[in-house]
This record gives structure tokens, sequence and C-alpha cells, in this order.
């Protein structure tokens, strides 16, 4: 009809 | 058989726009149903949605659904009308159900007065800007063909300034012709806490502007680049990081990428229950469902062939995407871009090249800027 890859990886948890 | 239940109620307040943005595809496209719609949601209407809506909440069990407030330019129908609404549904949904409300705005009519009523009811606020300087924001102009740019970024700074425990952030729509460091960049000076960064809607049969090889993707890289090297993480890039969060065998939270059936379903001005709007750039009525909140219960759009095929995840792909290694990444890209004339939805998007390009990318980066030490960690 890596401070961000930190931060990132850190919250994807 | 019925779907996955909706958990994401995007209403059309209003109908019409104070803007005619040059690259609009709900009202320069092929889709005409807007003509013919009332410009705004009559109160009935309204109540109707907010009862229809607790029902599939009440069926489903739902603790928690998203309201989203669009148009068209939804605070035409005046900040009041949206307060009211938010706590309609609030009030009517049962107890234990939490509603979180947004309202996605051109922000050219936001006012410290408008700001107050809105963040007062509880509504987070999105803005739509196409980056953070005038020269960005050429192609967004009011139906006298003047610059929106003076008015919107006064309101951006304004709900950035006056309310931004409120400020769900700025949707970009991608524009290739401009420089991707600079338009992120400019970007961060609105303060939003949030950015999507959105590719204009094309198909096969109409592909998007400036289509060509994996430009978009190339554009969509630097920008990355320019964000995940910032030594620290300036606002949420929500592309980039649903991006990460797929190649790290999570679930994802966009339509961009991935394969999660989709969940969403839009109530029009009139009451009609449709498809949402990204449809609209495929062709004349794509969205349309036939139903509408008088007659038909949501449940009956879970019953939609289209709204089945969108819940269908690899099962509705083109066989090539299905062989595909990037496949649960990349999940065969928006919907909308699937579509080929005369072949339907079921085609690899029209950014396939650039959504390789940008995975790949972003792939790299991870499994570099994983340190050493920590990768043989994780590997013994």
């Amino acid at each position: 009809m890596h401070p961000v890859l930190r931060e990132v990886v850190a919250e994807l948890r | 058989m019925s779907g996955q239940a909706f958990r994401q109620f995007i209403v059309k307040v209003h109908g019409r726009c104070n803007l005619a943005c040059t690259y609009c595809y709900l009202y320069a496209g092929p889709d005409r149903t807007w003509r013919s719609r009332p410009a705004a949601a009559a109160p009935e209407v309204l109540d109707r949605t907010a009862t229809r809506i607790a029902e599939h909440a009440r069926a489903h069990a739902l603790t928690s659904l998203s309201l989203v407030l669009h148009g068209g330019e939804p605070l035409l129908a005046g900040a009041g009308t949206l307060a009211r609404f938010t706590a309609l549904v609030r009030d009517r949904v049962p107890a234990g159900c939490t509603v979180d409300a947004v309202v996605q705005t051109n922000a050219t009519l936001l006012t410290a007065r408008r700001l107050a009523v809105l963040a007062d009811s509880g509504l987070r606020i999105g803005v739509s800007l196409d980056g953070g300087l005038a020269a960005h924001n050429a192609r967004r102009v009011d139906h006298a063909g003047r610059p929106s740019w003076p008015a919107a970024s006064r309101g951006a700074l304004l709900l950035a300034d006056r309310a931004p425990q409120a400020y769900a952030g700025v949707l970009t729509v991608v524009d290739v012709t401009l420089d991707p460091v600079e338009t992120y960049e400019s970007l961060l000076t609105l303060r939003p806490p949030a950015l999507n960064l959105l590719l204009p809607h094309g198909n096969w049969s109409a592909p998007p502007p400036h289509w060509a090889g994996a430009r978009h993707g190339e554009w969509l890289c630097a920008v990355f680049d320019r964000w995940w090297t910032a030594g620290r993480r300036e606002t949420r890039i929500r592309l980039f990081e649903e991006c990460v969060a797929l190649l790290l065998g999570l679930p994802s939270a966009t339509e961009a990428l991935g394969l999660a059936p989709f969940d969403a379903v839009v109530v029009e001005t009139d009451g009609s229950v449709e498809q949402v709007d990204s449809l609209k750039s495929a062709y004349d009525g794509a969205a349309r469902t036939g139903l509408d909140v008088f007659r038909h219960a949501f449940d009956e759009a879970l019953r939609h062939p289209a709204v089945a095929a969108r819940q269908a995840g690899a099962a509705a792909l083109a066989d090539r995407c299905r062989a595909c290694p990037l496949l649960r990444v990349c999940g065969g890209g928006h919907y909308a871009h699937r579509y080929r004339a005369g072949h339907g939805f079921r085609n690899p998007s029209v950014y396939c090249a650039d959504l390789q390009r940008l995975i790949h990318h972003v792939a790299a980066r991870l499994a570099t800027d994983a340190t050493p030490a920590v990768r043989d960690e994780v590997a013994s």
C-alpha cells in the first residue's frame, strides 16, 4: 500500500 | 495482531506556520493534506486526544509517555492553550504514568511571558534553527521573505537566559553548503543542552539537495571530530551519542539509526490519526491512516500495515540491508529516506554511503580513544 568518551559511555551504561 | 504500544504522541496543536522555510517538506513538499485541515486544533479535538492518550496509557500500563506539541508553529495556538492541554493529558493518564511534555518551536514567538507560562506548566522547549548565525538561517524566512533570524535568535537566547531548566535544545537540518565546524560552534553560542543534526529529507525519487558521494557523511564526520575532541562534552549531540550506543550494542533512541521499533503517532488538527510527518516528504498522503480520535482508539493505528512495517525491524528492510555488516547500527537509516516511487520503502537509505561513512568514523574514534591500557584490561 578521553573526557567526551568517558562521559558519554558513563551515561550510556 | 497489534504491535508495540505507542509511547510518543505528537499533537498538532496548530497546523500553520508563521515561517515559510524554503526547504520545508511539510508545506512545500509533495503532501497537500495540510491545506484541507483547520489551522488550529479545536478544543474538542484536544479534549478527545487527551482522552485517547489516557486510554492507550491505561490499556498498555504505560509508566511514562512523551507528549510532543508540534505544528506548524505550535505557539500560534497560544502558550496558554499548550499549558492547558498538557495539564489535561497529565490529569487524565493513570496515576503512575509520567508525561514528558515538550514543545518544538521556531522561537520567533517566544517572549518572557510565554516562556514563563510554558516553563511553569512543566513543558520543555526545543528550538529549530539551522545554525547560530544569520547566514546559516537564510532559508528560514517568513511569508514575505524576511529573515526569521533576528526574532529566532532573540527567542533562543531568552530561553537560555530565562528558562534554562526548560531548554530542551536545538534541532538543526544539515546544510552541506555551510562550514560544518562553524555551524556547530555557532550553535554553541545559543547554549543548547542538546543538539540533533537532521539529514534533510529526500529519497531515491527526489534526492536531497547537494547529494553527491558521501558529502553529508563527511559533513557529519567533521562536526563529530570537533565535538569529540573538545576536551569536554560541550553539549549532547543525539545522532552521535546514539551511534556510540548502537556500536556498544545498546538500544537506540533515534529514527536515524538502529532497528528499534518506532512507537510515535500523530494527531492532526482535525483529529486525524497519522504517521509522522517525515513520511510526507515521500508522496501526498503518505502519512494517512484513515483513522481519527473521535472514532478510533490508538490501538487501531497499531494494526495499520504501514505502522506495523515501522515496528518490524530488519524484516521491513531491503535484502541488501539485511545482509549488510552494519545492519544493527545503521538499521537502514531513516524510514522516509528509503522511499523510491514504484518500489515503496523497501530500499536502502538514499544516505546509505553517508551513514556508512559516519558509522565507520565513529567506530574508529571509539576504538582509538579507549586507551590501550583499558583495552588490554577489557580483553583480558
